[in-house]
């Protein structure tokens, strides 16, 4: 197997900025222990499992839910229609996780669809919930709305021009969100930053969905303007593929298989490609990159992130393609 | 100047340290109560090695404190952030509220509600009101009215 980068010819719209969006709700049954808690024992799970698999399988003909996945008492009920991903998760840190997620920025129209599933699931499902706590859940964290907004933004050209440390900087400044790497680590990687919303108590849904939208809208236009500069200077253009040859040849020669860095790289040569700034071909050979990045999926304790970070870039796993 | 153990009654007795590093930590103050009941060696050992003597006196309140329902101790709650059950909330509110002073926008949720909670929410208001009318009708002696009011209050009371 190999690493294959289905790069395009053209890529759609000039300056458009990868991101990825999702929203959670936490949701849990009342009078029944958490599943995170060391109480929750087997007959518990099995009867949180009856009573929403019966709901999910047999009641919910209109969601079309399929069963996806099922382990250690974890199972994972799926729908995919036009790019948006609806699925409830059971039993895993809480009873119910429901989310919607989505390859593009986020939609309100997604966050209603996981409003109407939620409100659906209510009919049959008793919630626990609080006056004062909102919907209760396992990490009081998320209580209150229950309501998570994840999102994961590409950001080579302001990683570039300000660096990452700024960026996070920025995003620390405002206290409303809480800034990682992708998949919660301490620093990004391939340059995507993931952003989410610090508040779930003492804020109604609409206003963490809408500081959301404020804050990727805000991030998003930014990047662009700044991808507008590195696109049109000739001078840029060529800083940037010295860069980028150097970072290349400096891997090779480090032998360095740690994953930031080459997932950095190759962050780099997907946004130089997709911009124009560089032709294609140029930089380096794509079939070294894979091994590079097939190697650091064997050793990099970024494993887990890896293969999300690379379908997040375009960048498929399979056979190498006969373009490449 | 409060005692260092308990933290609320008026300290009286100052024990002096030999070895404590810095002026603030060879001193302790501690109340008539706590001097009489509390081993000072006790809590020298083990609460200024620590920090402050109130998170010792805290950590023994943590071990005994648990959920009434699923018995998950404070201790494992406050290592782990994560609660056992529902009725966690209750049992830990005073830890939780401290902690949403920093951590959160608000202390009391505004965002919306279940379906079922909020029709409860709305027949407790309609049932209130009744009660309310009810006395008030026995009182004008207005009894036609307050019969049809009593069945709306049996019906409602069937209802939560």
């Amino acid at each position: 197997m190999k690493v294959c980068i289905p790069w395009r010819k053209t890529f759609p719209f000039l300056g458009m900025v990868r991101e990825k969006g999702r929203i959670v709700l936490a949701r849990n049954l009342a009078g029944t222990p958490f599943p995170s808690s060391p109480f929750f024992r087997p007959l518990w799970s099995e009867e949180v499992k009856g009573r929403v698999f019966e709901i999910l399988l047999k009641g919910g003909k209109s969601w079309k839910f399929t069963l996806v996945e099922e382990e250690n008492g974890v199972s994972l009920f799926v729908r995919e229609k036009r790019g948006q991903r609806l699925g409830v998760l059971v039993n895993g840190e809480d009873h119910l996780r429901l989310f919607v997620e989505r390859m593009s920025s986020l939609r309100w129209s997604d966050f209603e669809t996981l409003r109407r599933l939620d409100r659906w699931l209510e009919r049959s499902l008793d919630y626990a919930f609080d006056p004062q706590w909102g919907y209760l859940t396992a990490s009081f964290c998320w209580a209150g709305t229950g309501l998570r907004v994840y999102l994961w933004l590409h950001l080579p050209a302001l990683s570039i021009v300000y660096g990452e440390d700024h960026i996070l900087q920025w995003f620390r400044e405002r206290r409303e969100f809480v800034v990682s790497g992708y998949g919660g680590n301490r620093e990004p990687i391939a340059h995507v930053f993931e952003v989410t919303n610090r508040y779930t108590l003492g804020v109604t849904e609409r206003e963490i969905f809408e500081s959301m939208l404020w804050i990727e809208r805000k991030v998003a236009r930014w990047e662009k303007s700044i991808r507008d500069v590195l696109r049109t200077s000739s001078l840029h253009r060529q800083t940037l593929l010295e860069k980028l040859q150097e970072t290349g040849k400096d891997l090779e020669r480090e032998g360095d298989k740690k994953g930031k860095r080459v997932l950095d790289f190759l962050s780099l040569l997907r946004f130089g490609q997709e911009e124009g700034i560089f032709d294609e071909r140029r930089g380096c050979n794509p079939v070294d990159i894979g091994g590079w990045v097939q190697e650091s999926l064997k050793a990099s304790p970024l494993r887990g992130v890896c293969e999300d970070i690379l379908e997040f870039l375009g960048v498929s796993l399979g056979r190498t393609r006969d373009d490449v | 100047m409060r005692c260092d153990f308990c933290g609320h009654r008026e300290a009286a007795i100052v024990v002096y340290l030999a070895q404590g590093e810095t002026e603030a930590q060879n001193k302790l103050f501690l109340c008539r109560r706590c001097a009489t009941h509390i081993s000072v060696v006790r809590l020298f050992e083990q609460g200024l090695k620590r920090g402050p003597i109130r998170s010792e006196r805290s950590l023994n309140r943590h071990k005994t404190k648990r959920c009434p329902f699923c018995l998950l101790p404070l201790s494992s709650f406050l290592e782990s952030g994560r609660l056992g059950c529902p009725y966690c909330y209750s049992a830990f509110s005073r830890e939780i509220e401290k902690w949403t002073k920093d951590g959160q926008a608000g202390r009391v949720h505004r965002g919306s509600a279940p379906w079922r909670f909020l029709q409860k929410k709305k027949i407790r208001e309609s049932l209130s009101q009744a009660l309310q009318d009810f006395e008030r009708c026995v009182a004008e002696e207005n009894y036609e009215r307050a019969g049809r009011l009593k069945k709306l209050i049996e019906r409602l009371q069937s209802l939560l």
